[in-house]
């Protein structure tokens, strides 16, 4: 008897088996290349930005932030030409008349970061083909306050200036990955999808704290420009300092800018940072400094008398007084405190070339300054083999060379603190993006520039300056301050030209323990008045007494009146 | 009978007995794996969706915690403080303020003894000078 193996059954059986074995590889195991392919078909990946770290003041103010915004882009896919026209009047007209034909490709931006009133224009046209995503958008609640130190950012938040520039690598969070799926109307459907293709990235950046004072910013940044209009000038700066940890609690320049308006950006001379960025010739206020090297080199005595008659002949050349008359007798504290050009060019003769420059080279010129910020000049100091003839007479009065306002804060500092020497700084802590300090300030001692005794001299005779030299115009009633004013031509090409001065007022406050080194530039007015007692001075004095108001009525952090 | 053609219908039903509840039991095997995959797949989506929710209203929470940051900064302004005192509250500096150099510190701690209060933030005092102002001035008297 024949048994029956096969069945139809089997056939059956079979054929189900290879179906769901084809099922389950397709489902399970599809093929790469599908795979891509739907990838591809059925779902964007659109980079778009993220939290970009804050910015703090010394308070714990954000000077910079992000904030959310729309950003509108078009799919060619969807995009109807005839649409263009109603974005007119909404869109720049260049980007109407290139969406008004066929446009290549699946993506164009249509508004990035759009401000509020246009993100709801574009909204309520509800066009077909035009879709919104989130993005964030850097924004500076101050306005032009503290515009130089902040800086600025890019569309794509990149820090392009300031502390934006210098920490960028700790502000920047990399743009996230926002998945849009489309369903089969060309719906947008927006799904955060975790893709192992891509690396998650932190929700915001990490965070920078500045050592500015933003109520002192704001008065200093008022006071300056009331000068700067006051006198018809054509550019100024401010720095105030703590002189006994280099801190800058205020560094204000002018002209400014704002920003948060991008046309604003365009102008170079808006976006220089003069504190840092512009060096010029420091004039008088030079001469403590240089006086400061006589007294510590041994070249000069403290009780020492100069005969200052109106012009002296010094190598190739003269020098004169700025006044009209020679002062005649003068001591060393009296040479400081009346300003005289040929007092001090004989002691800037006594003192080497080769120990001057040196000397200078210690107090910082001709070298970085350390800040931490992008754009600072070295200065311009010759070194010794040029300083021929009348040079180092020129050097001694604050002409011949070059420095920065910060420069001269930061020498005016080491005065004020006995002599040392720290670097100026403006950041206090860094934070990166998982909330690990990886700055902290450090009060750097760099080198003692001059003994305590010469230092206290120094103080003395900048204090005589105020009280009946060339400075009065910066006295204020209780407070002593000790200050030297500066009055410089403008050099270029080689030649000073006529007309043309740097007015500067360099001081510190009280003069028994100094909190405050402050240094006002105001360069090149034009209304008349350019001497540093008449231009710059009275500034000092305005935002001295501003200062004197927030001390006054201010509380400090843990809530207690600071006098 | 059929000669030749005759099969044994106890041997062939027995031995589809035999196989059917085998390949039954498989084929339902089989099915019930892809119903719960297909299942696993539905959960996995209602998952995605929860998550996406929940992702939505955390990014959402943060925005809202940085507007609310920006609302702060630009209150606190010293721009917008210093118009809004001078030009809606008509505030002025003061002029009325006196001021008095007293030597030495005498503020008195709660046990009545004699406390050294520090003139700065940044050094010790040196000479034994401070300034405050008076109440009375601060009054407006």
């Amino acid at each position: 008897m024949k048994r029956r193996f096969f069945s139809p059954w089997h056939i059956i059986f079979l054929f189900f088996g290879v179906v769901i074995y084809r099922l389950a590889v397709l489902q399970l195991f599809p093929d790469p290349r599908v795979e891509s392919q739907s990838r591809r078909q059925y779902w964007s990946h659109i980079p778009v930005s993220t939290n970009r770290g804050m910015i703090y003041d010394r308070d714990g103010n954000a000077m910079a932030v992000s904030v959310p915004a729309s950003s509108f882009f078009v799919d060619p896919a969807f995009w109807d030409s005839a649409s263009a026209h109603q974005l007119k009047g909404i869109i720049p007209d260049p980007l109407i008349q290139t969406l008004s034909k066929p446009i290549p490709g699946r993506f164009i931006w249509l508004a990035r970061k759009a401000d509020l009133e246009v993100a709801d224009r574009i909204r309520a046209l509800n066009i077909k083909g035009v879709f919104e995503i989130e993005e964030k958008k850097r924004l500076y609640p101050g306005g032009s306050l503290l515009s130089h130190v902040l800086g600025f950012c890019d569309i794509d938040d990149r820090g392009l200036s300031g502390t934006e520039l210098m920490w960028d690598k700790e502000l920047f969070s990399p743009p996230g990955i926002r998945v849009l799926a489309k369903d089969s109307s060309g719906q947008m459907l927006e799904i955060s999808r975790i893709n192992h293709d891509y690396a998650p990235s932190p929700n915001e950046g990490g965070s920078v704290f500045l050592t500015i004072d933003s109520r002192i910013q704001f008065v200093v940044e008022r006071r300056l420009e009331e000068a700067i209009r006051e006198h018809g000038a054509r550019w100024g700066s401010v720095v105030c300092m703590d002189p006994q940890n280099g801190e800058v609690i205020s560094m204000a320049s002018w002209p400014t800018f704002d920003p948060n308006i991008r046309e604003d950006l365009k102008k170079p001379a808006n976006i220089l940072n003069n504190c840092i960025g512009r060096t010029y010739e420091p004039g008088s206020t030079f001469k403590p400094l240089i006086l400061g090297v006589g007294l510590e080199r041994g070249m000069v005595g403290p009780n020492e008398s100069f005969n200052c008659p109106y012009r002296i002949k010094v190598a190739d050349g003269h020098i004169t007084e700025a006044g009209n008359s020679g002062f005649g007798k003068l001591t060393a504290t009296e040479i400081i405190s009346k300003s005289s050009n040929t007092g001090m060019a004989q002691i800037g003769i006594r003192i080497k070339p080769f120990d001057m420059y040196h000397a200078l080279r210690e107090w910082g010129f001709g070298k970085p300054s350390g800040i931490e910020l992008p754009g600072s000049e070295d200065g311009l100091l010759a070194s010794p083999e040029q300083w021929r003839g009348v040079v180092p007479s020129n050097i001694a009065i604050g002409q011949g060379l070059a420095v920065t306002p910060l420069q001269l804060t930061t020498a005016i500092a080491a005065i004020a603190n006995g002599g040392h020497l720290v670097r100026p700084h403006v950041v206090s802590k860094v934070m990166d993006a998982s909330g690990n300090t990886v700055y902290v300030e450090e009060k750097e001692h760099l080198r003692d520039v001059l003994s305590p005794q010469v230092a206290r001299w120094l103080n003395r005779a900048m204090v005589e300056t105020v009280l009946s030299g060339t400075g009065q115009g910066a006295a204020v009633p209780g407070i002593s301050i000790a200050a030297k004013t500066g009055t410089a031509q403008v050099a270029e090409r080689g030649q000073y030209l006529k007309g043309r001065w740097v007015s500067s007022f360099a001081g510190f406050w009280p003069s028994s323990n100094p909190r405050y080194v402050l240094h006002v530039v105001i360069g090149e007015p034009s209304k008349g008045k350019y001497y540093g007692g008449d231009v710059a001075a009275p500034a000092f004095r305005r935002i001295l007494e501003d200062m004197m108001q927030i001390e006054l009525f201010a509380e400090d952090q843990t809530g207690r009146m600071v006098f | 009978m059929r000669y030749g053609l005759e099969v044994p219908e106890r041997s062939v039903s027995g031995s589809i007995r035999k196989i059917c509840p085998y390949v039954v039991a498989i084929t339902l095997c089989v099915f019930l794996l892809f119903t719960g995959l297909g299942v696993l797949r539905l959960y996995s989506f209602r998952l995605e969706c929860r998550l996406n929710s929940v992702n939505r209203q955390i990014e959402s929470y943060n925005n809202h915690r940085v507007l609310l940051k920006h609302e702060l900064s630009t209150l606190l302004s010293p721009v917008r403080l210093f118009g809004f005192s001078k030009e809606e509250l008509g505030m002025t500096y003061a002029s009325n303020v006196r001021v008095l150099k007293v030597d030495g510190g005498y503020f008195a701690n709660a046990a009545g003894q004699q406390e050294e209060v520090p003139l700065t933030k940044t050094g010790p005092e040196e000479e034994g000078w401070f300034y405050f102002f008076l109440e009375r001035a601060m009054a407006g008297e």
